[in-house]
């Protein structure tokens, strides 16, 4: 039989709210029927339970910091712990909104025995500082019910765990109501007198769903499972305590989830290229600000640097109520060998260098070459992105090339001499481009040398200058 | 009177400039042999060079080959016009080895010189910059000190200017037989009088003055015939 074990988080939401809320009572609310759900410690030693109503609560604790349930943060939440402990156990699956199901069997060939294994998976877990209860089960029903029993046990002693699983009450089962209700009427409140009639007798007088939760718990019927698969790409949200309106504070809660955007890639040897930071503000749009290095980088630290640099240039009109950190572009880790004395880092560091640049300049005002095989001059090179792949040309020797070009050709209206020249460019006849023109290089009176062309209407142009 | 000096110099008392000049070793040839006479080797292997020129003369042109002896990064700040790529490439130099900065503010540019400056994979970085006070200069070198890079500065020429911290200040104005350059401080090395570099050895068909070549031939005029 297959041994499984089961997590169950007490306050998941609660352990979240990682910003600091120490000193004051904090409790997690259900919006739709105003009862508490979550209770911190300090709440629960001025006496709030679960299952209290919201007014109630209020009255025993004057600075109780309330907040309202939130299932898709809890989902995601427990999307993160499945992906933590997926580094330490293989089978994993997932039961929203607070629990987590281990395969324990398959690993035990890895960790020698079920202590050991148990020892691993506590230290893993006690990174995330969660509360939670466990306990083991021959069938994954039967771990979940002692689990959220606080029963707390780990053992693989079938006939213990079958008689602490006889002392539940039916209502503390899955089964619904209205089952318990007709067992209740034929005097079956505990499981263990559930558990003592055949299956077959039950098939006979109840419903099918009760049978099939039976068999179930008892590991005699299948339970359907689906496992977890690690995802590709990193996204990860966290929600502030206090809404920010100073960019500058924004630094901490950043470097925490740049922090598990770095174990991510480490974990999986991967690059990231391209971050995206979204500010969800208040009544506002949510402002996203994305980051790149074309080479990769894993460490936080350099992401952190840039996307400060590029919150800089920014100004907010609402205050910031949650980021989320996003990567979608990972690349493969490679390894250049350098040498050891020679200083080689220099082509590796140009990256990072140009990543910087456009942080704080932005885009469009960095801007690598490409050259074209045209012999318009203004066609002959255009500006890209400094990461863009590059074609190679066969280089010409001897051309008397300006170094600047005007942005725009104007018109001579000077007085110049001719130095050399003309040099014909006769070309572009198939894009109607046409260009037909004479250059000339020439110096003006105060010896400025500038590159001049004549069209065949002998208009005069000055296209370039030589700096 | 030589010997107090000399006994001053023996017991380390007296300091002189002459002593800082920088080794041969630390110079770069500039690839003109009558600039590297003058400038005691070549150019500085890092800090700051302040050249003072109108746009257009060659300013740029006479470093070139020293451009191209090494395969770093060259980044323009600023230029005065369009960087013409093309020309780059076809003396030889890399695609990925130029990279052009336009920025909206003058402190931009200066914050990105000196990020290029400070960063080992960038080279040269050559900016264009008119009013730059002696904090700057003095951080701007600092950076080019510690990347072991070079900054050509360019600024327009203005005798009010205040002398800048500079490694070596040129300036360099037109002359019919090419470019008269000055040196007007450098360090380890006393100011020298303007001299004449020639541009005959470099470019030689823009000295000889010539008139337009007798074999081209002239546009035809488009002839309309009426219908």
């Amino acid at each position: 039989m297959t041994l499984w074990l089961y997590l169950h988080f007490k306050h998941l939401q609660l352990d979240s709210l990682t910003l600091s809320h120490k000193g004051e009572p904090v409790v997690i609310v259900n919006g739709s029927s105003n009862r508490v759900v979550q209770v911190c410690t300090l709440a629960k030693q001025s006496g709030i339970t679960v299952g209290m109503g919201l007014a109630s609560a209020a009255c025993l604790s004057e600075h109780l910091q309330v907040v309202a349930y939130d299932a898709q943060a809890e989902q995601t939440r427990l999307q993160e712990i499945a992906q933590w402990l997926y580094l330490a156990t293989a089978d994993i699956s997932l039961f929203p909104p607070d629990g987590i199901l281990l395969k324990v069997s398959n690993m035990l060939s890895l960790y020698q025995d079920l202590a050991t294994y148990w020892q691993h998976i506590q230290a893993h877990l006690s990174h995330l500082e969660l509360n939670y209860h466990y306990a083991t089960g021959y069938s994954a029903l039967a771990a979940r019910l002692l689990a959220r029993g606080r029963v707390d046990i780990i053992t693989d002693d079938a006939a213990l765990l079958q008689s602490s699983i006889n002392g539940f009450d039916l209502l503390q089962t899955d089964l619904s109501e209205q089952i318990c209700e007709q067992l209740k009427r034929v005097r079956i409140s505990k499981l263990s007198q559930l558990l003592c009639i055949p299956v077959s007798e039950l098939a006979k007088r109840f419903d099918i769903e009760l049978v099939h939760y039976v068999g179930r718990l008892q590991g005699q019927l299948k339970y359907p499972l689906i496992f977890y698969v690690p995802e590709e790409q990193f996204s990860r949200h966290l929600t502030l305590l206090f809404e920010l309106e100073n960019l500058q504070w924004l630094t901490k809660p950043m470097a925490k989830l740049l922090k598990q955007l770095e174990l991510f890639l480490q974990q999986r040897n991967k690059l990231a290229q391209q971050v995206l930071l979204t500010l969800q503000l208040r009544d506002a749009e949510p402002v996203s600000i994305q980051v790149a290095i074309s080479s990769g980088e894993s460490r936080a630290h350099a992401w952190q640097s840039l996307i400060e640099l590029k919150l800089s240039n920014i100004s907010l009109n609402a205050p910031i109520q949650a980021i989320t950190i996003s990567a979608d572009y990972l690349l493969d880790n490679q390894y250049a060998n350098n040498e050891l004395f020679q200083s080689q880092q220099g082509q590796s560091e140009i990256p990072a260098l140009i990543a910087k640049l456009q942080a704080k300049l932005g885009g469009r005002c960095v801007q690598g070459v490409a050259v074209d095989s045209d012999h318009r001059p203004e066609r002959a090179f255009h500006f890209v992105d400094p990461s863009h792949a590059y074609i190679k040309q066969k280089r010409i020797t001897g051309l008397q090339r300006p170094s600047m070009l005007l942005p725009e050709v104007i018109p001579l209206q000077e007085k110049v001499t001719i130095y050399f020249g003309p040099e014909r460019i006769c070309t572009g006849w198939w894009d109607n481009q046409a260009v037909a023109r004479d250059y000339y290089i020439a110096r003006n009176e105060q010896g400025k040398w500038l590159w001049v062309y004549k069209e065949p209407s002998q208009q005069w142009f000055v296209q370039g200058i030589f700096c | 009177m030589s010997k107090i000096i000399d006994l001053l110099q023996h017991r380390q008392w007296v300091w002189q400039g002459s002593s800082q000049v920088l080794k041969s070793s630390e110079r770069i040839s500039t690839g003109i042999p009558l600039l590297d006479t003058k400038l005691q080797g070549g150019l500085p292997k890092q800090g700051m060079i302040e050249i003072q020129a109108d746009s257009g003369i060659g300013e740029l042109q006479i470093w070139l080959s020293y451009l191209q002896q090494h395969p770093h990064l060259i980044v323009f700040i600023n230029p005065p016009g369009s960087v013409n790529a093309h020309h780059f490439y076809h003396l030889g130099f890399d695609h990925k080895q130029l990279l052009i900065i336009k920025t909206d503010s003058a402190i931009d540019a200066l914050w990105a010189a000196e990020q290029c400056l400070k960063s080992s994979g960038c080279g040269n970085v050559l900016l264009w910059h008119n009013s730059l006070s002696i904090s700057q200069a003095k951080r701007l070198q600092l950076a080019s000190e510690q990347g072991t890079s070079t900054l050509f500065l360019y600024r327009p020429v203005c005798e009010q200017q205040f002398s800048l911290p500079v490694s070596l200040c040129l300036q360099l104005t037109g002359h019919p037989q090419g470019i008269a350059i000055q040196v007007k401080k450098q360090k380890g090395g006393w100011p020298q009088k303007s001299f004449i570099l020639s541009l005959a050895d470099y470019w030689p068909q823009l000295v000889v003055k010539q008139g337009e070549a007798n074999n081209v031939a002239v546009f035809p005029m488009p002839i309309r015939y009426a219908k």
